[in-house]
């Protein structure tokens, strides 16, 4: 059994008259320390995915089950501790909250633990921010970083927590190629030095074949 | 803490437009409210003279019905010989003082130059329930009172106008072309208190008016846990009693639930021959409160639910890194705190200043017509500051508490994606 | 075009929804600050018709016993020569045109209310009157004339004779009482303090009321009245003396015998403090009012800016489709004023729900004109504020660079 255990998901999204199924029957087993990237046209439903595993969305069927805990039956109290513990999220266009600077940008899942200290959270970002390569740039506020360097400090508030699993959606879509590779790398490293579980959605093919396995996506499917 | 306030100081840069509104509108809907409860609580907290406002009560008027005749009846203020009747030796008071009503006398110093004084003949136990400082001389004693000796306590103002000097303890002025002798100067002080204010006090206090009624007043200074409902219903009784002196001549006396406490005097006592109706002026207070705190909430309200708008991907974010829906809440209302706690400091400080200096304020209590402005203490305490605090919270959980529970319904994945 | 603006106005019903409730709010308290208002300018008239600017008034008051200069009244020196004499004093002042003395409620601005009911003989139904007792000249002090033209001084005759003079009341609060006019001429009973009094009425003449703002459904009844139950006067000075006049009275002109002048003070000024009150009432409900005004143009001028932001593309594309910015302006007047007609709609019921009970609750009469005078003047006011708040951001929103807007999406 995987560190991710999903178990015939489907998702259906009811809108008026329309019905729409952006998944069907999904199975998919992910193992610890494993670098899974999934691909496919634009709309095959694999950001939903992405969502589900990320316990963002909830599947219409199926059952999804994460270090062995079957997460369908949760609160959305239990869920957002969940994602606090266990999950780190990467996004295509950073999501850096504009009016905060770095550390603090980095600091926000520490802030929903209980029992972290101010120092502690500070000793932590520092940390983080410096195995990065990003202590230079640690009160400076997201507008004044370029692409490469907000996706860094991003990777680096999703790692802060020490979550067992990255879930990455596009990471490099909206930066160069020179940039995007760097970020690559970045990922390669957390995987190798950290074993962390990384599932990345991408739409580019030599980043995918990096990776340890490919998810082919199609029409919500998974076709390979 | 920090990093809050420079988010919000970056937050509000961003949108300076609204941030401004919202600043102005926080800051006119405090200072607004503060200057009602402030020209509302001059008139029930305590401040010298009336230090004692907690544990007064103050009997007035009497009304007689005569109901073999219509509706025909008298009523008007009380003689001498009534209030003591009605009022004399309770059980449970302290001190009994009976005075006058304040009048103009013309008054006239050692220069020969008349000017106009407000008096007030009052008996010596008056400056044991009212605390007028002393600052030179003596009060007149129960003797002095007793005889109706022409001897006078002046205010401060009174006894530089006259003498031009406070040490004037000795020296006679004339009231209405009869002459008192000064025994001693007290402190000037607002004419907010209304019971105890005066420019000159006569000993006195006592007519000899056989009459039913008069011009007296009683204010009994309730001892220390006494319930006023004890002494209203010794009152009660007298009033009992007074019906069976009234009965041969076919009258009976008419209860409007004397002698009142101080927030009854403030709402003001309508006349003689009505019962002062206390629950209908909170009634209508309490609407006007809600109704300054209501329109500006709804206001602020609808402002952070615009600012809110702007900032829906940062909640998806933060919900995504295990943020509660609660702390979502909680944090957002914390933060509107802030913002409404400098608007309010500054709407807090206008009020003040306001009120204090601004006597236009009080003229439905200037009975006088002198122009009242309040003692500072009674403007500037922790009262007040306590409910400046306190309406701060409550705008705030007032204004942000719907936007702050849509934003934490939001779907995080829509909210991350959203523009 | 119109159903278009509704439907994007319910996609933004959230932010809506709030406006609204606001504007139910403000426009429910606004009609009731201006019935209030309109109630009691409706009912304002000077509570004497004449000009009182050069009137003072003063009161009588008699020197202690222990005073220096009493002299004790005996069969010769009384009360009432005192009172001539002081009456005389005053009359000879150079600054004085004519002088008059009363009883408490003999001017107006004063609350005391002396009623008396009036009947013909033998008619049982009573005319209820201000009685206003005076000397004969005071009608002249007072400039009151009749309503038939009969100058003060003709009527001042009439109450020499021991006639009295009657008005009508104002508010037809008894259609059953007998009018003033029927009675002119003619002898009439009036009863005070039980037992008839027969007098002869002389003339219909202006009335006085107690202040500014009561409505008066009595008449007022000037009576002739002997010095020695008289202890206030009132004096017409020349024209022009304002103030003057108070300070260029010695003490020795305010004195005569044991009796002197106290509270001598302008017609003028006391009016203006008896009426503090409903000053204050006045000028509280309008800074009320006031309040709720700037709220609204924050609110409006806040919420619409951000809209403009939001729909900087919206408005770019239909600049592009060929809308001209007087179309953008109309676009969010119209989405204002909407906003505000729906509140009006809302709270129209409670509206005239209150307006009809404002009588029991303001104890005063009021139009019917009140609700209309509410109604118009609440949603006008508001429309005219909502429009300025709106502005600035409607001409925002129509000065967006339809290129330049397009190339960032």
């Amino acid at each position: 059994m995987g560190i991710i255990t999903l178990n015939g998901i489907g998702k259906v999204y009811c809108t008026k008259e329309i019905e729409t199924t952006a998944l069907e029957n999904v199975n998919l087993d992910v193992n610890e320390g494993e670098f899974l990237s999934i691909m496919g046209p634009s709309g095959c439903g694999k950001s939903t995915l992405l969502n589900i595993i990320g316990l963002l969305d909830k599947p219409t069927r199926g059952t999804v089950s994460i270090l062995g805990q079957d997460c369908s039956g949760l609160s959305d109290r239990e869920l957002s501790h969940f994602r606090n513990a266990n999950l780190g999220f990467v996004f295509q266009s950073f999501h850096l909250i504009p009016t905060l600077d770095v550390a603090a940008n980095v600091e926000i899942p520490l802030l929903y633990r209980k029992g972290v200290s101010a120092r502690r959270r500070r000793e932590r970002v520092e940390q983080v921010l410096e195995r990065l390569e990003m202590s230079h740039r640690i009160h400076h506020l997201p507008t004044q970083l370029s692409g490469g360097q907000a996706q860094r400090v991003a990777i680096a508030r999703a790692i802060v927590g020490g979550p067992r699993i990255l879930l990455a959606d596009e990471p490099t879509g909206n930066l160069d190629s020179k940039m995007g590779a760097e970020v690559m790398a970045l990922l390669q490293r957390l995987n190798k030095e950290d074993g962390t579980t990384i599932i990345m959605v991408t739409h580019n093919e030599m980043q995918a074949q990096e990776t340890d396995r490919i998810v082919r996506f199609f029409d919500g499917r998974i076709i390979g | 803490m920090k990093q809050r306030i420079s988010q919000i100081i970056r937050d509000m840069r961003q949108q300076p437009l609204v941030a401004t509104v919202t600043f102005i509108a926080t800051v006119l809907s405090i200072f607004l409210f503060m200057v009602v409860v402030i020209t509302t609580r001059v008139k029930v907290v305590p401040f010298a003279p009336e230090s004692c406002r907690d544990r007064l009560l103050v009997g007035q008027y009497i009304h007689i019905a005569d109901p073999g005749n219509g509706n025909y009846g008298s009523s008007g203020g009380m003689s001498y010989a009534t209030a003591r009747k009605l009022y004399g030796g309770l059980k449970g008071v302290e001190h009994t003082s009976y005075f006058q009503s304040l009048q103009t006398q013309s008054a006239c110093g050692e220069d020969g130059k008349y000017f106009n004084v407000y008096t007030r003949p009052t008996d010596s136990e008056f400056f044991k329930i009212f605390d007028h400082k002393l600052i030179a001389g003596r009060y007149y004693t129960a003797a002095e009172a007793a005889s109706d000796l022409p001897v006078a306590v002046v205010s401060e103002r009174t006894a530089r106008k006259a003498f031009g000097t406070v040490d004037c303890t000795g020296r006679e002025i004339s009231l209405n072309h009869k002459r008192y002798r000064v025994v001693g100067v007290v402190s000037d002080h607002s004419f907010l208190a209304a019971t105890a204010c005066g420019d000159v006090f006569l000993a006195g206090g006592s007519d000899e008016n056989q009459d039913m009624f008069g011009d007296t007043s009683v204010a009994l200074l309730v001892a220390e846990g006494t319930d006023f409902g004890e002494i209203r219903r010794q009152v009660k009784a007298r009033y009992a009693v007074f019906d069976t002196e009234l009965a041969p001549e076919n009258r009976v006396t008419v209860y409007h639930e004397g002698p009142f406490d101080q927030e009854t005097i403030a709402g003001g006592i309508p006349g003689s021959n009505n019962t002062p109706d206390t629950s209908s002026d909170r009634y209508v207070r309490f609407t006007l409160y809600a109704l300054l705190l209501l329109v500006p909430a709804i206001n602020l309200s609808s402002l952070l639910h615009s600012r809110m708008r702007r900032r829906i991907s940062e909640i998806g974010v933060r919900r995504a890194f295990g943020c509660t829906r609660r702390r979502i809440i909680t944090d957002i209302i914390r933060e509107n705190f802030i913002i409404t706690l400098a608007g309010g400091i500054v709407g807090v400080v206008l009020g003040l200043v306001f009120a204090l200096t601004y006597s236009g304020l009080y003229e439905d209590m200037d009975t006088y017509g002198s122009g009242v402005t309040p003692a500072l203490d009674s403007v500037i305490n922790w009262g007040t500051i306590l409910i400046a605090l306190g309406v701060c919270f409550i705008l705030n959980l007032i204004s942000a508490f719907v936007p702050a529970w849509q934003a934490s319904r939001l779907n995080p994945v829509e909210a991350i994606n959203a523009k | 075009m119109k159903r278009k603006l509704l439907k994007q106005m319910l996609n933004e019903w959230r932010s809506n929804v709030w406006i609204v409730l606001e504007l139910v709010i403000v426009v429910l308290v606004l009609q009731l600050i201006f019935a209030i208002l309109y109630c009691i300018f409706e009912m304002r008239r000077p509570a004497l018709d004449t000009d009182i600017s050069d009137i003072y008034v003063a009161e009588v008051s008699t020197l202690d016993k222990d005073c220096e200069g009493y002299v004790p009244y005996d069969s010769v020196h009384s009360y009432a020569t005192d009172f001539e004499m002081l009456v005389t004093k005053l009359r000879s002042n150079p600054n004085v045109e004519k002088i008059g003395y009363g009883t408490g409620n003999t001017a107006p601005y004063h609350y005391s209310f002396q009623g008396m009911t009036i009947s013909l003989p033998g008619d049982s139904s009573e005319f209820l009157v201000n009685k206003r007792s005076m000397s004969p000249e005071m009608l002249e002090v007072f400039g009151i004339r009749g309503v038939r033209g009969e100058t003060p001084a003709q009527l001042a005759e009439m109450m020499r004779k021991g006639y009295i003079l009657l008005s009508e009341a104002e508010e037809d609060f008894d259609p059953e009482a007998p009018k003033a006019a029927d009675m002119a001429g003619r002898d009439v009973e009036m009863k005070e303090e039980g037992e008839p009094k027969t007098y002869h009425v002389g003339a219909v003449v202006q009335g006085m009321r107690r202040n500014d703002y009561e409505p008066a459904y009595y008449g007022t009844c000037y009576a002739p009245l002997s010095p020695d139950e008289a202890w206030t006067i009132a004096v017409r000075v020349k024209p022009g003396m304002g103030h003057r006049f108070v300070e260029s009275l010695t003490v020795a002109d305010q004195q005569a015998g044991n009796l002197y002048l106290t509270n001598l003070t302008s017609l003028a000024d006391q009016r203006d403090t008896s009426q503090m009150q409903m000053r204050q009432t006045i000028s509280g409900i309008t800074v009320c009012a006031l309040f709720v005004l700037v709220m609204i143009f924050l609110g409006f001028l806040g919420t619409f800016w951000f809209r403009t932001q939001q729909r900087v593309p919206e408005i770019a594309i239909r600049k592009v489709n060929g809308a001209s910015n007087r179309d953008i302006y109309m676009r969010f007047f119209a989405e204002g004023l909407v906003l505000l007609g729906i509140a009006a709609v809302l709270t129209l019921p409670l509206t005239v729900w209150i307006v009809m009970n404002l009588s029991d609750i303001l104890q005063m009469p009021f139009p019917t004109s009140t609700i209309v005078v509410a109604v118009v003047f609440a949603i006008v006011l508001l429309a005219l504020l909502i429009v300025a708040g709106i502005y600035a951001p409607a001409r925002k929103a129509a000065a967006v660079n339809a290129a330049e807007a397009l190339k960032d999406m």
